[in-house]
């Protein structure tokens, strides 16, 4: 149990996607106007990446991996090179069905965050989730930990980014590091931040 | 008269015709690289043993050539384990020894207290290289392999003649955390292997982290890389694992008492 | 068409990094060495030719309904081939690459080039334009990683540029480099640096302050 509380502690702060390793960088920027929305997107995310991570653990274990397919009698197919399109249409279909639940159900968020929550399908944050999933070689309960880890971790950094983006709207910036500069020097100061919990764990 | 372009057929259609081009594209290339895949990891393997054992500088660029000749260097010899012996192969350079752990015909479940790399299960036999000087071993290099923080770490461990002293370990691949865990691989924390001893007084004696301030304390100790426990425990753990009783322990032991011919 | 034009353009003036704010999601962790980046950049390079090429091609067949899965079945092809050719011919540098080349699918430029240029130019255009996104991208790449690795580890492309600190008092490896955070400061700064030089690339303010205020 405290291996998976680990888990999710690493994928929240020093292997954060979106501060150590700058992935879903364009949502990130274009959304973290405004907090409200910032605050759904970090949510829609979370989901994606909680369901996601272990559909697609189970998909690589019993299908793609190497040996994988021993069950049907093919013990020596290697089909991971597969998994870059497998994980896309798992997400693809995972955000479409999120996209009409959301419409259905909670109206008003949909529409605030309107194109970006399609755009979740090519988030490099999502399929980075499922990529370094594989790369950890995960079983299938520690990937939903990861998966709520790194998605938890995403939102948090987007919420934190919006929220000083906000107080930074009337302040007076040099001209070239105006927008975009001034974005990427304090994603700078809060990736720091952030890997100073590098090497922090729980110990039973 | 063409079909509309949003027609279902013609949605079908095009979809069905842009996915078996991808899809020819895609298996083609796959089985066109598989090979020079295998010749690749091959080659990075056989560099990696090399540099272990010391046929190899650090950082020496190589070519295929020079790697295959300095391989005739290093004698390959199947041993079964838990004998503590060598025993006959076809090819034992070439055994998977990985697969084989996963297949139960080979292998055997290694005991929860001695399961300190965390492998769960471990393959009957090993590939272990041999330099040899005449008729004795002059340095062995042994497989090794264990769960570091989040990735399964494989290395090369290589003991010097008296199957007590540690000449140096090589990891070969790992998935740690880069600029943290990565950094089980930095040449400085590698060289604090070196002269490293897991016996004290003829039996066996664990390697042990210590901080860095008490380093050069005893023969056993590991110095700890900052931020990077985990990971450094994981190396410490399957170097533990392999060089003792449940790994090559049997295996070093019958060879240190026998220090002529290795068993044939 | 100024295909001249099409090509040099993505280099600074519309470098689609700086500018255009996308695919930098890759710019963090490739870029710790100069070497890693480089094989990064042609492998984005690649791709970007062969899926703005194939867009181009297939814009007139392709139903409006079912256009992005098209395309990004498109670009998930091309990776796959590149990801096997880089694990083939260069196994070390695609584990440090690791998921980084697979994540060139979800890359802002590739699927942003297709929709935004490939879907209304021509196959020549678009292939050069490909290509121009591709030296941008990787101009900008190549500029952090020099950085990075001159700063890190006093080499460049692995060759030492500054005396080890076992030789020399006057280097010291600057340990932050190896830290993502430094990438980012880096990237700010270069943006900082093209935008002083080119001011037709800053941006507006999100308001407009009072005269005199």
């Amino acid at each position: 149990m405290s291996e998976h509380v680990n888990i999710v502690l690493q994928a929240v702060f020093a292997e954060n996607l979106a501060l150590a390793y700058l992935l879903g960088m364009c949502t990130f920027l274009a959304v973290s106007k405004r907090f409200d929305t910032a605050f759904g997107l970090g949510l829609a995310v979370i989901a994606v990446e909680t369901l996601t991570i272990p559909i697609n653990n189970w998909l690589y274990e019993t299908i793609l991996r190497s040996g994988a397919l021993s069950w049907a009698g093919l013990p020596d197919m290697d089909l991971s090179f597969l998994r870059f399109l497998t994980f896309i249409g798992v997400i693809a279909a995972l955000v479409q069905i999120l996209d009409m639940a959301l419409d259905r159900f909670v109206p008003v968020l949909h529409s605030r965050l309107g194109i970006f929550l399609p755009l979740l399908t090519v988030n490099c944050a999502v399929l980075g989730g499922s990529l370094f999933m594989v790369q950890k070689e995960l079983d299938l309960s520690e990937s939903v930990a990861y998966g709520f880890g790194a998605g938890l971790g995403w939102a948090l950094a987007i919420l934190v980014f919006a929220s000083i983006r906000e107080r930074l709207r009337y302040s007076d910036v040099p001209e070239g590091l105006r927008g975009l500069g001034l974005a990427f020097m304090v994603t700078g100061l809060l990736s720091l931040a952030f890997s100073g919990f590098a090497g922090l764990e729980l110990r039973p | 008269m063409a079909a509309e372009p949003e027609s279902p057929l013609r949605i079908f259609a095009t979809s069905a015709a842009i996915a078996v081009v991808c899809s020819v594209m895609v298996s083609a290339s796959v089985a066109y690289f598989r090979p020079i895949q295998f010749a690749s990891a091959a080659f990075e393997t056989n560099r990696d043993i090399l540099e272990a054992a010391g046929l190899i500088r650090r950082n020496e660029t190589v070519t295929l050539r020079t790697v295959t000749e300095r391989l005739e260097h290093l004698e390959v010899r199947l041993a079964d384990l838990e004998a503590g012996a060598f025993v006959a192969g076809d090819d034992p350079a070439s055994y998977d020894f990985m697969k084989a752990a996963t297949e139960p015909a080979n292998s055997i479940e290694i005991p929860a207290q001695h399961d300190i790399a965390k492998l769960g299960r471990r393959s009957k036999l090993m590939p272990v290289y041999l330099a040899m000087e005449g008729d004795s071993i002059q340095t062995i290099v042994l497989p090794v392999y264990g769960k570091g923080m989040w990735s399964l770490i494989e290395g090369y461990i290589a003991l010097s003649g008296d199957f007590l002293t540690i000449e140096s370990l090589v990891i070969h691949e790992h998935g740690e955390t880069p600029g943290i865990g990565d950094r089980i691989e930095s040449s400085d924390w590698l060289d604090t292997w070196r002269g490293r001893q897991f016996a004290a007084d003829g039996h066996y004696v664990p390697l042990k982290i210590v901080t860095a301030a008490k380093t050069d304390a005893t023969p056993q100790a590991i110095d700890a890389i900052t931020g990077a426990t985990v990971s450094t425990e994981g190396v410490v753990s399957l170097a533990n694992f392999w060089l003792g009783e449940a790994g090559y322990g049997p295996l070093l032991r019958t060879l240190s008492n026998n220090p002529g011919q290795p068993q044939r | 068409m100024r295909y001249r034009q099409v090509l040099t353009d993505p280099i600074i003036d519309n470098n689609p990094v700086t500018l255009q704010i996308l695919g930098i999601c890759s710019a963090v962790a490739v870029t710790r060495s100069m070497w890693p980046a480089f094989v990064m950049a042609i492998s984005v390079t690649a791709v970007l030719m062969f899926s703005n090429t194939a867009v181009s091609a297939l814009r007139g067949i392709m139903p409006r309904s079912v256009r992005l899965v098209l395309e990004v079945t498109l670009i998930a092809s091309a990776v796959i081939v590149a990801d096997e050719a880089l694990q083939a011919y260069a196994p070390e540098t695609s584990k440090t690459l690791s998921v980084f080349v697979g994540l060139i699918i979800t890359n802002c430029i590739v699927l942003g080039r297709a929709e935004s240029f490939a879907l209304n130019n021509g196959v020549r255009a678009s292939f050069l334009d490909g290509l121009g996104n591709g030296i941008g991208y990787g101009l900008l790449l190549l500029s952090v990683a020099a950085v990075r690795e001159l700063f890190g580890s006093g080499t460049l492309m692995d060759q030492p540029v500054f005396a080890q600190t076992a030789d020399s008092a006057i280097f010291v490896a600057n340990e932050f480099m190896a830290l993502p955070a430094s990438a980012f400061f880096i990237i700010g700064l270069i943006i900082w640096a093209l935008r002083s030089w080119k001011p037709d690339q800053v941006e507006a303010r999100e308001f407009d302050a009072e005269d005199g205020g």
